[in-house]
């Protein structure tokens, strides 16, 4: 029992499996601007740069015009600067007339300090009233947001986007949290020792 | 004879060094709590108090207080301080934490005595720094006040069934009518105390002891007559409940709003460790006396009777209900937990301190935060209002009753609210506009009345929530 207390412990530190969420995200502004029409195959990619070592999700906006046909879809794809593909979504045109603001989980662990990107590649037969929203101002630009190409032409903008991160908690979390697991843990050490010991209680 | 004398030295001896550590412990609380004094900045409940006991005598606060949804008694214990020390907010500030000190005080002698002096240590530390605990210590209204008097009544109620000193009862009392007549929801614990104490006298079938409780709840009642009718009208005002009113029946709101200082799943955490105390309570039965089982299981029970009672009574008339009104919830969670935790074995022991002791810390950074993070605006837009804004200046509000937090940052100033004020008669004038949230001129007043404003934005007080100063001069044509 003790020993599971300590492997609890363990998993907050130095395992980590317990992060506290960090949150970077575009500007809060009003300043926004959009891309080109993404027309019927076209490919947008935003490059960024991994601010925590563990990525919990992704989020992107759309504004959408007056045109918007069923058969339009978004493919979703974040994939590591070697190519290699971690997540893959689609959108389908309903889920973006409800709501053009996307998410996507993604829960993977992810090198710190190194390059990733997110590529939206539009689906359809048609060409549907498509952007993304972008942040035209370099103060608004989301932490790590490095390069935003539409069909591989560099735009001046990054996307308006948001990373949640996972980030290991700082020492005071860390203890705090060992201190939760310890009472806990220790108390029900305690009431294993006791029936073990034959102490009367009320489980015995 | 002579071992026996030996004995009782050591014995006296070591109670005068816990008793010694207890009181440094709480000196230097006190300390920590008086640096939390300097504080520049009131939110719109402490300009209230501000201006209620500065601008009224004794007569004056009860008859104001007659009319709000308070009582008069911690407005009464504030004007006698102003009396003796000057109306200074630092002085107001200490108005709410000497309740705390004196509970400090009342935790080293009564929690010490039933539950020893580890317990006592970390319920001292908790009252001082425990989240929420610490913000009302520091907030000029009378939550810390109440706080202690339920407290005091919590141990005196314990006393009163095992001890045979007549004072206990007295004491009794006098918290019991104090904490009615500081806050309304200190009913709700004192009644459930009560019931706690008649159960136990009829259980040991004591009539004497019977006819004693039944003396205490007569003068309980008789102390709280003048009050009740004053009582019934302010319900009768409050009238019907607030549309749209959120009912918040979530323990874990309430641990989200009281446990919050900044750490990972603090509140979640918490909670859990509240609940499982009590598990532990029934699985470690033969660790506590019948008299220590049943006294915590009635705080816990409390706790689940006052949280469900206190909203329902909250959602029964138009004032919005706030887990301040029962801020004692919180005393009883942490005495619960540490009554239970130290109790276990050493190493839950020292987990519950280290996790006590940096709750504690994390509680006493946010609320440092809270208290001056604001200060070098606030004294930039001082400088600001007196430079630039006239003695008799008019200033126009836009969100309702706000004149009351504002007046405290401009004292003599006349204040027009947006829906009193006319354009029409203000042509030729300028005047300040306080920009917080609410309405603002439409188009169609600024086309008409051309309306020139100027953006103040950067300059304004935090409180409720920072406001922006406009200047808007109407001219004559």
């Amino acid at each position: 029992m003790i020993l599971l207390v300590l492997l609890c412990m363990m998993s907050v530190w130095p395992f980590g499996l317990i992060q506290s969420e960090k949150i970077c995200s575009s500007g809060d502004t009003e300043e926004y601007a959009h891309t080109r029409v993404l027309a019927a195959g076209s490919v947008i990619r935003q490059k960024f740069t991994a601010q925590e070592s563990r990525l919990r999700e992704v989020s992107f906006t759309f504004a959408l015009g007056t045109v918007m046909y069923d058969d339009t879809s978004i493919e979703f794809e974040l994939a590591s600067v070697s190519g290699k593909v971690l997540v893959k979504k689609d959108f389908s045109a309903a889920q973006l007339k409800e709501n053009p603001q996307c998410t996507v989980s993604v829960n993977k662990w992810i090198h710190k300090g190194k390059q990733y990107s997110f590529t939206l590649k539009v689906k359809g037969n048609r060409t549907s009233d498509i952007y993304l929203l972008e942040t035209p101002l370099v103060q608004n630009f989301a932490p790590g947001n490095c390069g935003l190409l539409q069909n591989g032409q560099t735009l001046q903008g990054q996307s308006y986007a948001k990373y949640v991160y996972g980030r290991p908690l700082n020492g005071r979390n860390v203890i705090f949290i060992w201190a939760f697991i310890g009472t806990i843990g220790f108390s029900m050490a305690e009431i294993f020792a006791n029936r073990k010991k034959g102490v009367p209680s009320i489980l015995s | 004879m002579n071992l026996q004398s030996e004995k009782i030295r050591v014995l006296q001896n070591r109670k005068n060094f816990q008793m010694g550590f207890l009181i440094c412990e709480i000196l230097i609380l006190t300390g920590v709590l008086a640096s939390l004094t300097h504080g520049k900045g009131v939110d719109w409940d402490e300009a209230f108090t501000y201006k209620l006991v500065t601008q009224n005598n004794l007569a004056g606060i009860i008859q104001a207080t007659a009319s709000d949804v308070h009582p008069p008694l911690y407005y009464l214990i504030a004007k006698l301080f102003v009396a003796v020390f000057g109306s200074k907010l630092n002085v107001f500030t200490w108005v709410s934490i000497i309740p705390t000190v004196f509970g400090m005080l009342l935790v080293s002698v009564y929690i010490r005595k039933r539950w020893g002096t580890l317990t006592a240590a970390i319920l001292i530390w908790c009252l001082a720094l425990g989240p929420y605990l610490l913000f009302y210590s520091c907030e000029i209204r009378m939550y810390s006040w109440m706080n202690f008097f339920v407290l005091g009544a919590l141990l005196m109620t314990r006393e009163v069934v095992e001890e045979k000193k007549k004072c206990y009862w007295l004491f009794l009392f006098l918290f019991s009518v104090a904490a009615v007549y500081t806050q309304y929801f200190s009913f709700l614990p004192l009644f459930f105390f009560y019931v706690y104490i008649f159960l136990q006298f009829l259980r040991s079938r004591s009539k004497r002891k019977l006819l004693a409780l039944a003396v205490l709840c007569t003068a309980d009642m008789v102390s709280y007559l003048p009050w009740i009718g004053i009582f019934c009208k302010q319900l009768q005002i409050s009238g019907n409940p607030v549309k749209g009113y959120e009912f918040r029946f979530s323990p874990v709101v309430f641990f989200e709003e009281t446990f919050h200082t900044g750490l990972e799943a603090e509140a979640i955490l918490m909670m859990v460790l509240f609940l499982s105390a009590i598990i532990f309570l029934i699985l470690f039965r033969k660790k506590f006396t019948g008299m220590e089982f049943s006294f915590l299981r009635m705080l816990f029970l409390n706790f689940i009777f006052c949280f469900f009672v206190s909203q329902w009574l909250g959602s029964l008339n138009g004032h919005f209900f706030s887990f301040r009104y029962i801020i004692y919830c919180v005393t009883f969670v942490w005495i619960v937990s540490s009554a239970i935790y130290i109790r276990i074995s050493p190493p839950v022991r020292m987990s519950f301190i280290i996790w006590s002791v940096i709750l504690g810390i994390s509680g006493y950074s946010s609320v440092y935060a809270s208290e001056y993070g604001m200060n070098q605006k606030m004294s930039y837009t001082e400088q600001f209002i007196r430079q630039n804004v006239a003695s008799d200046a008019e200033l126009v509000y836009n969100m309702s009753t706000f004149d009351t937090l504002f007046e405290y940052y401009m004292p003599g100033h006349r204040f027009i609210y947006f829906d009193d004020l006319k354009l029409d008669e203000m042509k030729g004038k300028t005047f300040w506009f306080i920009q917080l949230g609410g309405r603002d001129f439409t188009d169609a007043a600024k086309q008409a009345y051309h309306l020139q404003i100027e953006d103040y934005k950067g300059f304004g007080y935090t409180g409720m929530k920072q406001f922006e100063l406009e200047r808007v001069t109407v001219p004559v044509s």
